[in-house]
């Protein structure tokens, strides 16, 4: 009888870690070589050809190919792709339908002039491409600026450049929060429903949530809402109409 | 290797003391003036600074944004194992890397890197190496969000 091997952590990064679709798995296999035999069956081919580029890094030391029959079970072993230092490119292939295309606008006076970072334009863009495996096609930030704002909107539309175009931002009631009417400016419909589900969502984790005056619609063929400032209230926003937004889109691109 | 004594400056009195080196992984922007200030130093009389930031357009293609992945756990260390080979093969007396990770919007850096020397000839040819040697060998991928789709830029 003989005894199971204690598994391998194996660690996933960046193109590794989105076709192995985790960060880490725990593997058997004895050795290197056979951990990634491993990684092959469970995730498939086209990562398997990828690990054959991979640095490979066992408890923090390289592991040339020649010493891949040394032991991996029971270790952390990393499987690390080609760093950016060359030009290889590995283009996402796609089937099926168009990806939806997605514009971020923060509006924001003080991240318009830098005087601190946006993390709610990354942060949206990330749980856009998260939530709807949307292609993020523009990422601003303009100033609480009504005219400012109604101009990049505008455009986007105009210019069909996105499907969507996610605002975050200015929909408090201070003074200088625009977004609502900037946006309700430059709309051919409301679609009230979008925004009531967005504060329906928000008021389930703050009453804060009804301060919001967020407003969404359509212009031209192109589908506009109004999230939140705030990197969590803004996903929190996106997470409440994820489901319904590609109906939408589809919707405002019907008969085009 | 260079001995250390071909490497001290006839002009200066004493040796110089060890590099000071700094070298991490920041997911914010980061302050280039407090950085710089992080590494500067009375004996050092060139300071050259390099930012990478975010190009568009990047042979030809319409750039929103790059984001990095690192490995917390390993790449800092060996950031600062490049900029102590750097220092030690240039004779600087103080190195300085930071690289971003998440998401960089165009215009914005994604890594600052600092060479302090004595004169500018070692700060120049230390701040060239040590950049080189951080998008060649170091643990950080590049993602690459272009209006169309998104790219893992990998290389050799």
């Amino acid at each position: 009888m003989t005894l199971a091997s204690p598994t391998t952590t194996v660690l996933f990064f960046a193109r590794a870690r989105e076709l192995a679709g985790v960060r880490s798995a725990e593997l058997s296999g004895h050795t290197v070589a056979e951990v990634l035999a491993e990684v092959r069956t469970r995730f498939g081919a086209e990562l398997g050809e990828l690990c054959a580029t991979c640095t490979i890094v066992v408890d923090g030391e390289m592991v040339p190919a020649a010493g891949f029959d040394t032991t991996a079970a029971g270790h952390e072993l990393a499987v690390l792709p080609p760093v950016s230092g060359g030009a290889v490119e590995h283009e996402h292939h796609r089937t099926g339908p168009r990806r939806l295309r997605i514009a971020v606008l923060t509006v924001s006076d003080r991240a318009s002039v830098g005087d601190y970072e946006d993390r709610t334009g990354p942060a949206v863009a990330r749980a856009a491409e998260r939530l709807l495996d949307a292609d993020i096609v523009e990422l601003r930030v303009v100033a609480d600026d009504s005219d400012a704002i109604t101009d990049v909107v505008a455009g986007w539309c105009d210019r069909d450049v996105c499907d969507v175009v996610l605002t975050a931002g200015g929909t408090g009631l201070s003074p200088r929060d625009v977004t609502p009417e900037a946006t309700r400016r430059l709309l051919h419909v409301e679609a009230p429903g979008l925004a009531e589900l967005m504060r329906a969502e928000g008021l389930r984790h703050r009453a804060m949530a009804a301060l919001s005056r967020q407003v969404a619609g359509r212009r031209g063929r192109t589908v506009v809402l109004n999230l939140a400032g705030s990197p969590t209230a803004a996903t929190e926003n996106l997470e409440a109409v994820a489901a319904v937004l590609p109906h939408a889109v589809a919707m405002a691109r019907s008969g085009t | 290797m260079t001995d250390p004594a071909d490497r001290a400056d006839p002009c200066d009195d004493a040796l110089p003391g060890p590099p000071v080196l700094v070298a991490r992984l920041d997911e914010h922007p980061v302050d280039v003036a407090a950085l710089v200030a992080q590494v500067r130093r009375d004996d050092g009389g060139a300071i050259v600074c390099f930012e990478g930031t975010t190009r568009s357009p990047n042979h030809g293609h319409e750039v929103v944004a790059l984001e990095y992945e690192a490995w917390p756990e390993r790449t800092p260390a060996q950031l600062e194992r490049l900029a102590a080979e750097v220092a030690d093969r240039h004779g600087l007396l103080g190195a300085a890397v930071v690289h971003r990770t998440g998401w960089v919007p165009v215009g914005a850096t994604a890594v600052v890197v600092v060479a302090v020397a004595a004169h500018r000839g070692a700060a120049f040819a230390g701040a060239s190496e040590l950049i080189d040697r951080v998008k060649s060998e170091a643990w950080i991928w590049k993602k690459e969000h272009r209006v169309g789709g998104a790219v893992w830029v990998e290389g050799c």
